[in-house]
């Protein structure tokens, strides 16, 4: 055993706490290492010392002025108002209280976060998208909501038909274009396979956004596309 | 290191041989009676309980705080005592509770103090230490100065496990820490009081004079 290891066992050895072979080995070490033994002389000596010291006498005082401070507070007790003295006698409890709903708050964004993620892996859920069958009114089917769970169904269920408005906005608005720029383009061309391949992927793109500003700035770039396409700025450059 | 054994029959320190002092388990009779008796406000009761831990909660209150705050401190603590009974639900030994709100108490009133730079570690080292009961009264006087110069929680633990004798367990929960980090601030705490206690404890050892001043200071 060395030094640091004796040194480092003092107060458990002292206080009786070691196995009786670990407590030999230290027994060993002090009999041959002095300066270990004065340290363990010094640690006996402090914890004698102080398990010796007699107790102070408490001041017979003190019960008088328990008995004052505790009629003190009764009588503040009976100035609060009722709601003062409901929350003074709830208080041990509101700590408790105020972490449990923490915790129930915490689950609830937690299972918000994770009901988008189905949206998110949409794309390779709904049927594949195909140009050539698809109509000019069939654009962008809604995402499938996702099942609300009971806990968050309150909040969720406002939140998912307030994106339910914004969606059918944007597809009013894009299938009126989408239709105007097919009649641009017309049934059978590579310019309209081209065209089709390009409105298919954007239209991914807003399938896989997240509701909220990803699915805005998504919508705003099919839009800004059909746009120029129905216009026919864009008809020029595909047909080239 | 010396390379001679030292003889099987000298007399090396060990393990403590005393019972602890006040082991919470042994002074408790029957608190859920008390503590119900309390709950409705019995004065008999409440004093039984007072007179129950009135050593304890001063003797802890003194040590950790000094001897002039701790009457004011003292009752601070029986006051929460009787105030929290209420929610008092044996979760834990009464003596155990008791002694928690006392360390609190005191622990939060030095640091009130510390705040208002109101604490003086020479002022406290002047007060006249209580009497002693060991083999060496310069050694516990000097002892008593050099708890009072320990850090609060050195202090605190001082005071639970080596003077008023309480477990590691029973340390662990008043302080509401892990048994290992008790033990560790105990020994930390030890070694503290080693270095403060050198010269003294040295001479307790016989191998050197604690030297004049020491001996004056002791017996102040």
């Amino acid at each position: 055993m060395t030094c640091r290891e004796a040194q480092a066992r003092l107060t458990a050895y002292l206080d009786g706490e070691l196995d009786g072979s670990t407590a030999s080995a230290i027994r060993g070490h002090l009999r041959v290492c002095d300066d270990c033994r004065h340290a363990a002389e010094d640690h006996a000596a402090i914890r004698d010392s102080l398990a010796g010291l007699a107790r102070p006498e408490p001041p017979p005082a003190i019960w008088d002025g328990v008995m004052a401070k505790l009629g003190e507070a009764e009588i503040a007790d009976s100035r609060r108002s009722r709601w003062s003295r409901l929350l003074h006698r709830l208080r041990p409890h509101l700590l408790p209280a105020s972490l449990a709903v923490g915790a129930c708050a915490a689950a609830a964004v937690i299972v918000h976060v994770r009901q988008d993620e189905p949206r998110r892996a949409a794309p390779q859920a709904v049927a594949p998208i195909d140009p050539a069958e698809r109509g000019a009114t069939d654009l962008v089917p809604p995402p499938a909501p996702p099942p609300i769970p009971p806990v968050t169904r309150d909040a969720t269920i406002e939140l998912a038909a307030e994106t339910e408005r914004i969606d059918a906005r944007y597809r009013e608005v894009a299938a009126d274009l989408l239709g105007q720029a097919r009649e641009q383009l017309g049934e059978k061309s590579a310019a309209r396979r081209r065209f089709d391949r390009e409105v298919a992927g954007l239209e991914r793109a807003v399938l896989a956004a997240p509701a909220g500003k990803a699915r805005d700035r998504a919508w705003h770039a099919l839009i800004t596309f059909l746009e120029r396409a129905a216009i026919g700025e864009l008809v020029a450059q595909v047909r080239r | 290191m010396p390379t001679i054994a030292r003889a099987v029959t000298d007399d090396l320190p060990g393990p403590r041989t005393l019972a602890p002092a006040a082991a919470l388990t042994a002074a408790v009779t029957d608190d859920s009676a008390l503590v119900a008796a309390c709950q409705r406000g019995e004065r008999r009761a409440m004093e039984a309980l007072y007179h129950q831990y009135k050593r304890r909660v001063f003797g802890l209150c003194h040590r950790i705080v000094g001897p002039s705050d701790a009457e004011e401190v003292a009752q601070d603590v029986f006051v929460r005592v009787f105030r929290g009974l209420g929610n008092f639900r044996g979760d834990s030994q009464l003596g155990t509770w008791v002694y928690r709100l006392a360390v609190n108490a005191a622990l939060t009133h030095l640091g009130k103090q510390k705040r208002r730079g109101e604490v003086s570690d020479d002022e406290l080292e002047q007060v006249a230490a209580p009497p002693t009961a060991v083999r060496d009264p310069r050694l516990s006087a000097r002892v008593e100065a050099a708890l009072r110069r320990l850090p609060a929680g050195y202090r605190a633990i001082l005071v639970l496990h080596d003077i008023e004798g309480l477990s590691h367990e029973e340390c662990a929960a008043i302080l509401d820490c892990r048994v290992g980090t008790c033990k560790s601030q105990l020994h930390k705490a030890r070694a503290k009081m080693r270095e403060l206690l050198g010269p003294a404890l040295a001479a307790e050892r016989g191998l050197a004079p604690a030297g004049r001043d020491t001996d004056e200071e002791a017996a102040r």
